[in-house]
């Protein structure tokens, strides 16, 4: 949600309704597969008086990396999941995320504006609940708008399989039940999102041994105990300053300096991190991941809009920055193709990178001392993601407008790491990503 | 320092900048010329690069959470 300039706002009409719908398919080659449909419907109440209700439902599937390093061996995390040699190992899953946000923007005297907003959301084992304020004036005859806004979310995490794990334990125990009011069982389980499947896992060796690492392969399961589910709770705090400036007749401006706490759970109670053998780089054992239970993040963005004869430019950069040592650069490109009144072109481009978090590790030496935080999970990795995409609208009267849009986004990071051990030094320890989003969208007035 | 460097930039820019009076905004009036012309295309991408990356935020305040990252 942008902060909005009052300098120029396009003219809907009193009264007027404005839907901008849209279904997007998002594909990633060999993992999630995401299906999002959204409407943001704004009704103008008065002058500069909207209120903007957003439902948006995702429903997805497939599977996404465990943390769990790529191996020679095969790795067996359970009867579904089983993850061949030189393969990445995968959690297959599947869930429907539904949210709804409000925003109610009005003036509150000529210069000042107020934007209030809630959101939530809810999924099968994670929920939230927002709230935001944001306040703008404009100074020097409107063409600078100041902005202040704050925001605050209560999210909770209850893991599917009713138990958050202990951090950085050997899975054989970090799933021991811990709260008497889910009934115990002898078996240790791994969190599977669908059903309350018993870690199976293995690693099979080139000779064809097994070799169990530790935690039951018996068939019990866990009944949950009527809604007795643990959960973890996320606070998360923002706040945003910013001004926009119009430059000259063709150029608009915005700076933004964001500051935002996030404390509580921040673990991902589903990932792992394997444990390797100090000198041949094998795993032999795998813990589940830990990381600090609060973080700082900061960014500035800056954003410019730049009116060519015809076309428009929409050109911004972000630095990022946070206390678990991530450091960011973003640099958005859209260039607004005027190819008729009614019809439209868009390339769009982005690049992308991060340094690692300082906890990150693809791996952990197994016997050497733990480190007090650690996630395999390779969004904290140091990596470049490239999105380039192509968006076409063509106008239909004067209320409807129907858009197409095609992206493709690649993750690469540092397949070969100069800390690998032994095997390790002929396996990818960062196989990156590939995705494929396509979008159809449809705007219309009533 | 860096909030310096901004507030510097800042001040160049409201001294620097020519007036541009309200009959000659029509350009800046235009829909595409809005900071987030297409805010549902602009909340997909957001909600997309929020799930696969560390980095997040920078353009406003509010919207859903997301158990994705």
């Amino acid at each position: 949600m942008g902060i909005t300039s009052s300098i120029a706002v396009a003219d809907t009409g009193n009264d007027s309704t404005l839907a901008d719908t849209a279904l997007l398919y998002y594909v990633e080659h060999g993992r999630v597969t995401v299906g999002e449909a959204t409407a943001r419907v704004s009704q103008q109440l008065n002058d500069d008086e909207t209120i903007t209700v957003t439902p948006t439902v995702d429903i997805i599937t497939g599977a996404s990396p465990t943390g769990a390093t790529m191996s020679d061996q095969t790795q067996t995390f359970s009867s579904v999941d089983s993850t061949a040699p030189y393969t990445l190992p995968l959690k297959s899953f599947s869930d429907r995320r539904y949210a709804v946000s409000v925003e109610w923007q009005q003036p509150l005297d000529r210069l000042t504006k107020s934007i209030l907003g809630a959101s939530a959301s809810t999924e099968k084992d994670y929920s939230s609940l927002g709230a935001s304020a944001t306040l703008t004036r404009d100074y020097n005859n409107k063409l600078t708008t100041l902005s202040v806004g704050i925001s605050g979310n209560l999210d909770s995490v209850a893991p599917a399989g009713g138990i958050v794990p202990q951090g950085l334990t050997p899975l054989a125990s970090a799933y021991a039940v811990a709260s008497a009011s889910i009934p115990s069982s002898s078996g240790n389980y791994y969190e599977f999102e669908d059903s309350l499947t018993p870690l199976v896992h293995a690693i099979t060796t080139a000779s064809g041994a097994v070799i169990s690492t530790g935690t039951s392969t018996s068939t019990t399961s866990i009944v949950n105990g009527g809604g007795s589910r643990q959960t973890k709770k996320k606070e998360i705090v923002d706040g945003i300053i910013g001004f926009t400036q119009v430059i000259n007749r063709r150029t608009l401006m915005q700076f933004n300096y964001s500051l935002g706490l996030s404390s509580g759970y921040l673990t991902d109670p589903y990932k792992i991190i394997s444990m390797i053998d100090g000198t041949t780089g094998e795993t032999v054992d795998y813990r589940t991941e830990l990381r600090p239970d609060s973080r700082l993040r900061q960014s500035l963005y800056w954003k410019t809009v730049l009116h060519l004869p015809h076309d428009v430019i929409h050109l911004s950069y972000r630095y990022y920055w946070d206390d678990w040592g991530i450091r960011s650069n973003t640099v958005d490109l859209h260039y607004h193709f005027v190819l008729s009144d009614d019809f439209y072109l868009e390339p769009q481009f982005r690049y992308y990178n991060q340094s690692a978090a300082d906890f990150y590790h693809h791996s952990l030496v197994n016997g050497a001392t733990l480190p007090s935080y650690a996630s395999a999970d390779y969004r904290l990795a140091k990596m470049t993601s490239m999105t380039y995409g192509l968006k076409l609208a063509k106008a239909v009267g004067k209320d409807w407008e129907l858009s197409a849009r095609l992206m493709y986004m690649k993750q690469t990071g540092d397949s070969h790491p100069a800390d690998a051990i032994g095997v390790q030094r002929t396996l990818d320890l960062y196989p990156g990503l590939d995705a494929v989003i396509a979008q159809l969208g449809l705007s219309f007035t009533f | 320092m860096r909030i310096l460097a901004i507030a510097a930039v800042s001040a160049l820019f409201l001294n620097g900048c020519a007036t541009v009076h309200p009959w000659d905004r029509d350009l800046l009036a235009q829909k595409e010329m809005q900071l987030v012309p297409a805010p549902v295309d602009n909340a997909l991408d957001e909600h997309i690069y929020f799930s696969k990356e560390a980095a997040s935020g920078g353009q406003g305040v509010g919207g859903g959470g997301c158990g994705c990252n």
